[in-house]
This record gives C-alpha cells, sequence and structure tokens, in this order.
C-alpha cells in the first residue's frame, strides 16, 4: 500500500496542477504543462456548471462469467469529444 | 505560458496523468471530486505497477518469471496481482485463448522486452529468428482464494491485453463508490464511466493513429477500448516483418497479420471492450462476424481507409 507521504504528495502534484489550470484559462480547452512521468497535469476546463442525472445503467456484466454482457447501442454524438480512444 | 485571467467560475473537470507506461486522465461531472479522484486513480495504478509490470525487476510478475526460467514455479499473489491475473483470465476466456496472458516471453523474444520508448529506439529487434513458446493460459494453475500461482517453465505472465482496462473499470467504481458526481476513467484510450451521467452522457472521440477525431459517440454506461496496429510499433529487421506491433497471435508468435488499423468496441466494461477489440485484431477478417455474434457494438477501421461498423454502432457522420 502507499504510505500517507505518498499519498499526499501524490495530492499536492494534482493540487497544483489544478491550481495553475485554473488560473491559466479562460473557458478554453487549455495545455497547461508538458506532460512529465510521475506528474499530474491539469488539461482541460469547463466552464459552465455541469448537469447531472442518475440513469440506469446501459451495460451490465458479471465479473466472473465466460460470456460478454449486455450493452445497448451507441449513439453519435455531434458536438466535440470530451476524451479519446485511441489505439494502445 | 500565458496567463489568461479565469472568470472564477472555471473550474477544471479533467486531470491528465502518466502512470503504467501510458497517459490517463480521469474526468469527474463534479470539479471538487477531481483532486481525490486523481489521488486514488494514481494509488490503484502505482500499486498495479508494482505488482504486475513486466519491466520492473520487483514487480511479482518479474519475479515469478525469474523462478519459472528452467522450471515450473509457485508464488502466493498478493490481493491485486491476483484480481489482476483472474481479469487476465477472464479475457482468455472470452476470446477462447486468442488474448492470452503468457504470451510475455513471445513478446520478449519478438522484441517487446522493455518500455515501449527504448524498443522503439531501436534500429532493429533483436532476436528475430524463432518465435518463443507460448505456455497456453490453461497451464496457468491458479487458486484465487489463496492466492497460489503456479506456472510452467519459461512462463512470463503479461497482463498489458488487459490490465489497463481492468483497472479503468475499479478506478471507475472506486471512485464512484466514495466521490459524488460521476466520473472517466480513461487509461491509454481504455475508457470506463461510472456513477452520475453528465447531461447527454459523456462524449467520446474515436481517435485514429495520426490523432484525427474519426467520430464522436457518446457513453450512457457503456465502456470502450480501442485496439490497433499502428501506435505500439517497433522495427522487425526483416524484411517480411519490417515493422512489429505489440498484438500477438498466440498461435504463431509473431504480430497479428491483420487488416485492420483498429478496432474500437463498445462494452459492458473496458475489460470486455478491449478483449474484442483485441481479439478482433487477431481475427481479422473472421472479426466482424464474430462481433456480431458476441452482440459487441463495432467500428473496424481497415488498413485501406474503409471502415465496418457492427449492430449497434452508428455510421460515421465525418
Amino acid at each position: 500500500m502507499k504510505t500517507p507521504a505518498a499519498i499526499a504528495k501524490a495530492r499536492l502534484y494534482t493540487v497544483t496542477a489544478i491550481a495553475a489550470a485554473t488560473l491559466a484559462t479562460g473557458g478554453i480547452t487549455a495545455h497547461l504543462a508538458a506532460a512529465q512521468d510521475g506528474s499530474t497535469t491539469a488539461s482541460t476546463t469547463t466552464t459552465t456548471t455541469t448537469n447531472t442525472t442518475t440513469t440506469d445503467s446501459t451495460a451490465s456484466t458479471n465479473s466472473d462469467s465466460s460470456d460478454f454482457g449486455s450493452v445497448d447501442s451507441v449513439q453519435s454524438s455531434g458536438d466535440s469529444a470530451q476524451s479519446v480512444t485511441s489505439g494502445s | 505560458m500565458t496567463s489568461v485571467t479565469a472568470p472564477q467560475h472555471a473550474r477544471p473537470t479533467s486531470v491528465r496523468f502518466a502512470a503504467i507506461g501510458t497517459t490517463n486522465h480521469v474526468h469527474a461531472s463534479d470539479p471538487d471530486a477531481l483532486v481525490d479522484a486523481a489521488a486514488i486513480a494514481r494509488d490503484h495504478l502505482d500499486e498495479l505497477d508494482r505488482a504486475a509490470s513486466r519491466f520492473r525487476p520487483d514487480s511479482e510478475v518479474s519475479l515469478l518469471a525469474r523462478l519459472a526460467k528452467e522450471r515450473r514455479a509457485t508464488i502466493y499473489a498478493s490481493p491485486i496481482l491476483a484480481y489482476y491475473l483472474r481479469q487476465a483470465l477472464r479475457v482468455a476466456r472470452l476470446t477462447d485463448g486468442l488474448v492470452d496472458p503468457t504470451v510475455g516471453a513471445a513478446l520478449i523474444a519478438h522484441g517487446y522486452d522493455r518500455d515501449l520508448a527504448d524498443v522503439q529506439s531501436r534500429s532493429a529487434a533483436p532476436g528475430a529468428g524463432e518465435a518463443a513458446d507460448i505456455p497456453g493460459w490453461q497451464e496457468i494453475d491458479f487458486d484465487p482464494p489463496t492466492g497460489r500461482l503456479s506456472v510452467p517453465a519459461g512462463t512470463v505472465i503479461d497482463l498489458g491485453a488487459s490490465a489497463k482496462a481492468a483497472a479503468a473499470d475499479r478506478i471507475a467504481a472506486l471512485l464512484a463508490a466514495r466521490l459524488p458526481g460521476g466520473f472517466l476513467v480513461n487509461l491509454g484510450g481504455d475508457i470506463a464511466v461510472a456513477g452520475e451521467l453528465p447531461e447527454g452522457g459523456w462524449r467520446i472521440g474515436v481517435e485514429r493513429a495520426d490523432a484525427t477525431i474519426a467520430q464522436v459517440v457518446t457513453a450512457r454506461g457503456q465502456a470502450f477500448a480501442t485496439s490497433s496496429t499502428q501506435k505500439r510499433t517497433w522495427h522487425g529487421g526483416e524484411a517480411h516483418e519490417p515493422v512489429r506491433h505489440h498484438i500477438l497471435d498466440p498461435r504463431t508468435g509473431r504480430s497479428a497479420h491483420s487488416p485492420w488499423a483498429q478496432v474500437t468496441c463498445a462494452a459492458a466494461s473496458a475489460l470486455e471492450a478491449n478483449a474484442a477489440s483485441t481479439a478482433s485484431i487477431i481475427l481479422g477478417l473472421q472479426a466482424p462476424e464474430w462481433l456480431r455474434d458476441k452482440g459487441i457494438p463495432a467500428r473496424l477501421d481497415h488498413l485501406d481507409g474503409g471502415t465496418t461498423m457492427t449492430p449497434g454502432w452508428p455510421e460515421a457522420d465525418r
């Protein structure tokens, strides 16, 4: 397990990066610092209040099953992406 | 860096950080949860790396590989290694062994024997001759209640084809259980969501190897993963195999010869999405039918530029 000191260090990295992002952005997507191994970097901001809604999950799975779980159809979005899936 | 005065309400909703050999993002619908969410994610990935990295000599996986170099070896796995090994074995069952966690020695023989950046910096991969034997996932003797793990001589466990996706699922669930709001966890392109959904769902871009966005879709509980033959590549050094990639076909011990540049799948978990996308690369032209049989919505991008969708995946609009 990670030591409390290490967790606090990771948290400090994050707080520092997010504080920098908050100061440096004006509602646009912005890359604020070069990514470095072992560091946390805030990369995007959203300036509007996020409306959330709780819905029933559209996917279900049994973590020990030998079959794929059921999943609903995927819908297109006309907006820009919040996150990307790319080959790894 | 240009300083811009931000309005008081401008607050970040995502963080990016490097871990487990890739770039990761955590998105939170509630900005107040972001700092703790990132700390939890980093902590979990650090623990995973210590247990399961092939590239750390002090990991449990490396210890087991050393012990098994000449004869069958047994260890008692830590809870975290046991958890991720169970996920890897489930992926093997889901894919009928096409995605196999015992390919580690074959990957090393194929040239993937260190961090990818170091592998890619070489002019040619070493060991261009015979492919290494792959013991097969069914040769792993694992008792989850005790963690007792026994493998045949020559086995190198590689969790690279499952651990990243399984970690996305696990971290997303941890965040939703501990913190308010909703979360999207993206570990190197393997995406899991949990908790409250943003209005309209999370918007996920399918990114090509050239970093352009091919399509944007919404996640309303589905997980996503993409497998590619174009990104984790290195010089093969042989005329018949000038470029190698990291998706090994366990039937040959070599990079899968696939017609697909990349395959993106939606599934009930990132683990399942990644299992399906990786198996699809290996299956080649059989992949669309296999995906349809499994009920997996998918987008398959052909090397020639064409695109195939399976039922449940929307037509591209750009």
